[in-house]
């Protein structure tokens, strides 16, 4: 790869005097503040939470949720490891059992998300290769009065409702 | 001898083969069928080299070196050829790496991260075959995903000679299966599993025990028999897991066990996981128990050189006698890689100048007021009235006087083997919860 010489900004009279990029600074703050105080309803800013937001959408990364296959509402998640792979945080547990319904051959025994160790950089649904774990729950507070109740298991990644229209897993 | 591959010069025996050259030389050559230890058998037709001079393509587990032979490897005529035998290898294949515990360390995957990259040309549904089946002594088999490579057949009916595995049906249809009622049932079944290059057969002991990419590997020495066979050891530590050995597999050895293991042998590793719960042992109270009159040691014959030389020197310190008595079973060795001496390390007791002398050491013992026992299994069972017992123990054992110490996966060390080869292990990163034996002795000292 060659070399590319960036011109560097900042060198002109007017810039070196800085007084302009103040100047212009300050008439938006002082813009944000005048309409402000005309008009305090339109503040973007929320009293949570007496005040919930409106506009979480399917892509919000919120707390996960294990799908269902269409087929049979059973568990979508076959135990690849790939989210546990891909955590940076390594907050996924995973424990992998023979399944014995004939669906499939895997599944999870043991499914833990530590939210507390979680960042919700969504790889674990990037990696996934059967659709099995998504963020699409919308759910963006969680709850607790000690640790445990910051690790989801199995049964209660299973049981979180999707807000996205795709409620089950589209794993082929 | 020398031939040019790549445009690099190697060197070579003549009349070797070309791929046997190219694998001890680490150069990429993609093959399924091909083993080193079960020789050529050419149905995969994956190692594809372009030779000069020659017009067609050709295989190189079936090519023999000359001199001034120019092969290429690695040019985009070949690897173009490589793909399409690849793509048709691939063909039916149900692509479920996700429960296919050979992710990771299957060669399907390598090569097609390696040259294939190719959206598959299959335009009919793929075809299907049996899945998870069991084949008996903890194989399973997966025919879906199988190559026909033919390594595992040749396994049975070459080396084992019990032919149990065999290829039925033609074309899309051929498939691995056996006899009906006739499962795989032979000590060394359990190789099929480390041959096949693919995830058509799995052990049902390592069975979604693990991803691979999780393991950590100890080259280490299986301690089953007097044979030595070479191992690596698997094992991991994770955050929500202590350190547990998953599995051993055989490490290529061509002096001892080439590149199998025995069933007993491979699945030993269980016991190396069982934990050892000993009462806190106070090192004042043995020191105490040392000072007695009449004292005799049983030292294992599977402890390796080195924990023997410190017994022997300890021994001397405090005036023992001690023997070492090997685990002879005749009804375990075989003509192959099982022997009936079931201890490690006899060769070198001896070479240590131990005493193994059975009669002795029952004179001595009947004297003893206190017998230190250094992992030895013959000692762990019984329980003596007028003795004080003190063991020194890898494994669980009852008594009152136990001091629990590392087991061989937590150890370096050398092992002579029955043909008198010395070779070295080594232990996995982690430091086992009990001492060494080594550092224990030195407290004692």
């Amino acid at each position: 790869m060659g070399t590319r010489i960036v011109e560097r900004h900042g060198n002109t009279f007017k810039e070196k005097i800085y007084l302009p990029a103040i100047f212009s600074g300050m008439k938006s703050t002082l813009k944000h503040f005048t309409d402000n105080l005309s008009d305090a309803s339109n503040i973007p800013t929320l009293c949570y939470p007496e005040q919930k937001p409106t506009d979480i959408t399917p892509r919000y990364r919120g707390v996960h949720r294990l799908t269902h296959r269409k087929e049979d509402d059973s568990i979508a998640c076959v135990a690849c490891f790939m989210c546990a792979t891909a955590c940076p945080a390594k907050c996924i547990e995973i424990v992998a059992a023979e399944r014995e319904d004939g669906v499939d051959e895997k599944m999870p025994k043991v499914f833990n998300i530590d939210l507390l160790e979680c960042v919700f950089c969504g790889y674990c649904v990037e990696a996934c290769p059967c659709d099995a774990i998504r963020m699409d729950s919308g759910i963006y507070s969680v709850i607790g009065d000690k640790r445990e109740d910051f690790i989801y298991n199995k049964a209660k990644l299973l049981s979180i409702k999707g807000i996205s229209k795709e409620e089950y897993s589209l794993a082929k | 001898m020398k031939i040019i591959v790549d445009n690099n010069p190697i060197e070579c025996q003549e009349g070797a083969l070309l791929i046997d050259v190219l694998l001890d030389n680490n150069i990429k050559i993609p093959h399924f069928c091909y083993h080193q230890d079960l020789g050529a058998d050419g149905n995969c037709r994956m190692c594809m080299v372009e030779i000069k001079g020659q017009k067609r393509p050709q295989v190189a587990c079936d090519t023999f070196v000359c001199e001034g032979l120019e092969v290429s490897t690695n040019s985009a005529s070949i690897n173009e050829v490589k793909r399409s035998i690849l793509e048709l290898e691939l063909l039916n294949h149900p692509v479920d790496c996700p429960i296919c515990d050979q992710a990771g360390e299957c060669k399907l995957q390598d090569y097609y991260m390696d040259f294939g990259l190719y959206e598959s040309h299959l335009s009919t549904p793929k075809t299907k075959k049996s899945k998870h089946i069991d084949l008996g002594s903890n194989v399973m088999l997966d025919q879906e995903r199988c190559v026909l490579c033919a390594r595992c057949t040749r396994f049975t009916t070459d080396i084992t000679k019990t032919g149990e595995l065999g290829i039925i049906g033609r074309g899309d249809q051929a498939r691995v299966a056996i006899a009906p009622g006739h499962p795989l049932n032979n000590p060394y079944a359990m190789n099929v599993v480390e041959l096949c290059p693919v995830g058509a057969l799995t052990s049902k002991d390592f069975r979604f025990q693990q991803r691979v990419w999780f393991l950590d590997s100890a080259k280490s020495i299986c301690h089953g028999c007097s044979r030595g066979c070479n191992i690596i050891i698997d094992y991991n530590e994770t955050k929500y897991t202590s350190e547990k050995i998953h599995r051993f597999r055989a490490r290529r050895n061509n002096a001892i066990n080439h590149s199998f293991l025995c069933d007993y042998g491979r699945l030993s590793y269980k016991e190396l996981n069982e934990k050892i719960i000993a009462a806190p042992c106070n090192m004042e109270t043995l020191k105490e128990l040392l000072q007695a009159e009449k004292k005799v040691a049983l030292a294992s014959p599977s402890l390796s050189l080195e924990q023997l030389q410190s017994i022997q020197e300890f021994c001397k310190n405090y005036k023992i006698e001690l023997f070492s008595l090997p685990y002879i079973d005749e009804s375990f060795g075989d003509d192959w890689l099982k022997t009936n001496d079931k201890s490690a390390n006899f060769a070198g007791v001896k070479e240590l100048g131990i005493s193994t002398c059975q009669d002795d050491f029952n004179s001595s013992f009947e004297n003893a007021e206190i017998v230190l026992n250094f992992d030895h299994a013959l000692l762990k069972q019984q329980v003596f009235k007028d003795k004080t017992l003190v063991h020194f123990t890898a494994t669980p054992c009852e008594g009152e006087f136990v001091f629990a110490i590392a087991n061989f996966a937590h150890e370096n060390g050398t092992l002579i083997n029955c043909e008198g080869v010395r070779q070295e292990f080594f232990g996995t990163k982690y430091k086992s919860d009990a001492p060494r034996l080594r550092e224990l002795l030195e407290e004692l000292r």
